[in-house]
């Protein structure tokens, strides 16, 4: 996989080990930004938006669930893909966060090849969706 | 969002997981079934679908063998595999990442997760191939320019042998 140093994933979640980890997982491929809780996510996803967001979904105070529907609601931050993370398989769980936007789900233990694919095929999804608008806007205008 | 032209073939041998996940699909796409890997194989070879659910346990040709016929073959090798399986590892999806498939699904099966990782898919497909035709056009555009040039010089060196001073 080739290096994208302008590609930029954002990781929420609010255990500092999990954060590591997909962090290392990450780091040679993408720049990663962290953060460990929800309102501290969506400061700096409002200021500086990422590319992707990979979110956990049990924290404490703000979860996952309602991030999504707080970042899916702002025209800022409406396109970026959300996947979220989860340690429960639950039937149930998926469909509501895909009803509130989410793009796909990674369940932990993670899969790093598994991780990085399903982040290389929404960015590149993301980038292909822009280059279209881009290609249609010009013949349009 | 009905697409008809999309066509999704699923490779199981158990006929109770055929139909459950022909009954998930048919609201959105064509679908096509196969319940042996060599079969898969005949009726992929034949009419390639768009996107292709694959099992890995099955007797004879496991899913994995189809993966990588079809992965060496020109005309199917670009047809996007979902792996589908009860085999919720680490190293079986890792392993089917390596023989070029592009995601996996864990049964039992969440039909809303299906049908958004199809779509992803069959999106990032459509999109691949109207990024590639453009680029074709692109080129295309820039040959003729070249021979614009190609005669005009024609017509340079016409001009420069017709007048031998």
């Amino acid at each position: 996989m080739m290096k994208n140093s302008l590609q930029t994933v954002m990781v929420v979640d609010d255990i500092a080990v999990n954060l590591s980890l997909m962090a290392s997982i990450l780091s040679d491929y993408y720049h990663v930004k962290v953060a460990k809780s929800g309102a501290r996510a969506l400061s700096l996803i409002t200021q500086d938006p990422p590319d992707i967001i990979l979110l956990d979904i049990v924290m404490p105070d703000m979860d996952g669930y309602e991030l999504c529907l707080k970042l899916k609601s702002q025209p800022l931050t409406r396109a970026i893909p959300i996947i979220f993370l989860t340690s429960k398989n639950s039937i149930q769980d998926e469909e509501h966060g895909l009803t509130l936007g989410a793009v796909d789900f990674i369940h932990k233990p993670i899969s790093p090849p598994l991780t990085l694919a399903r982040i290389q095929t929404h960015l590149e999804l993301k980038r292909l969706k822009a280059w279209q608008q881009k290609q249609i806007q010009s013949i349009t205008n | 969002m009905k697409k008809p032209l999309q066509t999704v073939m699923i490779v199981d041998d158990m006929a109770v997981n055929l139909s459950l996940m022909a009954s998930i699909l048919s609201d959105y796409y064509q679908v096509k079934v196969a319940k042996s890997g060599a079969s898969a194989l005949s009726l992929i070879t034949q009419d390639p679908p768009d996107i292709i659910l694959l099992d890995i346990i099955m007797p004879d040709m496991d899913g994995y063998d189809v993966c990588i016929k079809l992965k060496s073959q020109l005309l199917t090798h670009a047809i996007p595999i979902i792996f589908v399986t009860t085999l919720n590892s680490i190293h079986t999806a890792e392993y089917g990442l390596t023989l070029g498939a592009v995601d996996f699904i864990n049964k039992p099966i969440n039909p809303a997760l299906t049908l958004a990782r199809i779509q992803t898919h069959l999106e990032l497909k459509q999109l691949k191939e109207w990024s590639e035709q453009n680029q074709k056009h692109a080129i295309t555009h820039d040959n003729t320019a070249n021979i614009l040039s190609a005669e005009e010089l024609e017509f340079i060196n016409q001009i420069f042998f017709s007048n031998p001073e």
